[in-house]
């Protein structure tokens, strides 16, 4: 019904560059550390260019599953 | 001797102590999608308030720069004072950290901003005894995406001519989609409402299964089923339609009644307080054709010919009409060539033979075999005062007339 609204499993060096990795939520992934960030998050840094350094885009629910949302 | 004193009091200057809020991990303000999606969503992305104090002393005792250690009686209440609910972190939506720091896990909904207080103090440790009381407030809000650009699309063409000749099935199933820009509203989420133009009114108004004897299933749905041997010509409306509120916690309002139309007919209106609508028209289209007569037995009467056969043809686009008779209604009449000669049924249907002696055997004047061919209406209900003839099944009872 409308466009998708996405998250993003980010390395943990984009998190630490955006210093969010204290008020992230964190998941191990295949073995590295995986922080969760929005779109809004990577505004600075750019989403493409966190793509291109590891992100993930995932959706919402996948994001609550993979991150253990409360 | 006496002992005197006096006491050279201790005056320190006044301090300036600003309390500002960092804010960290989002913004005060999130979107909310027309599905109820909030960006960012605060459950996965908290937002974190840090109190700040910045303090500069112009006597220069305590170090200009970032106090906030030194905060004490912090305390966050969710309001536009101290008076407001006050937040112990416990509760789902907050957790309270060191020195004021509050993570805020709600989402806010565009019509109900939070307004959250803060309070703390800071004792003057030059004299351990002056307390300043800081407070600090803020709204957080969200903003509604207005995205809504609703469109109804159908499987069939504006004008849908259907061809009596056609052999496959009269039977058309019409399926609507309801976009929102350029994505398809998922069929939990959208109402279908069809309507017919009524030809008395001139307005839309409910298919009724009684009369709209066309009407096969699909009311209420998105796929409206129709066969069209029994359309002349119709035409009919998709309302699409969704039910969207900015408050998720008032209760959908009940669909609307149906209203009665002033010749007995239903409108009932389109459910939903967005819609959108599209209309076709679906109608008998017999398309271009060419009638003649032949005879084809005794055209040439001599004196041992017994009967002349006459047999109508109607060609079209694709060649000679099988069994016209199931299209046309076919009348044979006989005539003469003179002016005003009167017409003569002999018969109806694909062929007629007539008797030849009760044809001329003048050869000035011979008799002149025509047919006169109409086109057969739609299946209609055969009624008497108003009331459809049934058969032995309960079942209304129709035929198809000559068109005028």
């Amino acid at each position: 019904m409308e466009a998708l609204i996405y998250a993003y499993a980010v390395p943990e060096a984009i998190a630490q560059a955006l210093k969010l990795a204290p008020l992230r939520r964190k998941a191990q992934i295949n073995g590295a550390t995986y922080y969760l960030l929005s779109s809004q998050d990577l505004q600075a840094y750019g989403i493409d260019r966190a793509i291109e350094n590891g992100a993930v885009r995932m959706g919402l629910d996948e994001a609550r599953q993979m991150f253990n949302h409360k | 001797m006496p002992i005197v004193y006096d006491t050279a009091q201790v005056v320190y200057s006044a301090l300036s102590v600003s309390l500002s809020m960092d804010v960290l991990g989002g913004s005060m303000t999130q979107r909310r999608s027309m599905g109820g999606t909030f960006d960012p969503d605060r459950a996965l992305f908290p937002l974190q308030l840090r109190p700040k104090l910045w303090v500069s002393d112009p006597d220069g005792i305590i170090p200009e720069g970032d106090q906030t250690n030194a905060l004490v009686e912090c305390k966050w209440y969710i309001g536009t004072d101290d008076t407001g609910t006050r937040i112990y972190g416990t509760e789902d939506d907050y957790d309270l950290g060191a020195y004021g720091e509050i993570t805020i896990y709600a989402n806010v909904l565009p019509t109900s901003p939070l307004d959250l207080f803060f309070t703390c103090s800071y004792i003057d440790p030059r004299n351990q005894a002056n307390v300043i009381v800081k407070t600090w407030r803020v709204t957080l809000t969200s903003s509604q995406s207005a995205e809504i650009a609703l469109s109804v699309t159908l499987d069939t063409a504006d004008k849908d001519a259907f061809s009596p000749f056609k052999t496959t099935s009269s039977k058309r199933t019409i399926t609507a989609q309801l976009h929102n820009g350029g994505d398809d509203v998922d069929d939990s989420d959208a109402y279908y409402s069809w309507y017919v133009l009524d030809k008395e009114l001139k307005r839309y108004r409910d298919i009724d299964p009684e009369t709209d004897l066309w009407y096969i299933s699909g009311i209420g749905t998105k796929a409206l089923t129709i066969d069209r041997a029994y359309v002349g010509s119709e035409r009919l409306m998709c309302v699409g339609g969704i039910l969207y509120s900015e408050d998720p916690t008032v209760p959908a309002p009940p669909p609307a009644p149906a209203t009665t139309l002033s010749n007995g007919k239903k409108y009932t209106p389109p459910y939903g307080n967005y819609t959108a609508r599209k209309m076709f028209k679906t109608f008998r289209f017999y398309g271009q054709y060419g009638e003649d007569v032949k005879l084809t037995k005794g055209k040439i009467i001599k004196a041992d010919t017994s009967v002349v056969k006459a047999e109508a043809k109607v060609t079209n686009t694709r060649g000679n009409v099988a069994n016209p008779s199931k299209y046309f209604d076919i009348r044979h009449f006989t005539t003469h060539k003179y002016a005003g000669a009167a017409q003569v049924t002999v018969g109806y249907g694909n062929e007629v033979t007539v008797n030849a002696n009760e044809c001329s055997r003048n050869p000035q004047d011979p008799t002149v075999f025509g047919c006169e061919i109409r086109r057969l209406s739609e299946f209609r209900g055969i009624t008497i005062n108003g009331a459809y003839l049934l058969d032995s099944n309960g079942k209304k009872i129709c035929a198809q007339v000559p068109d005028e």
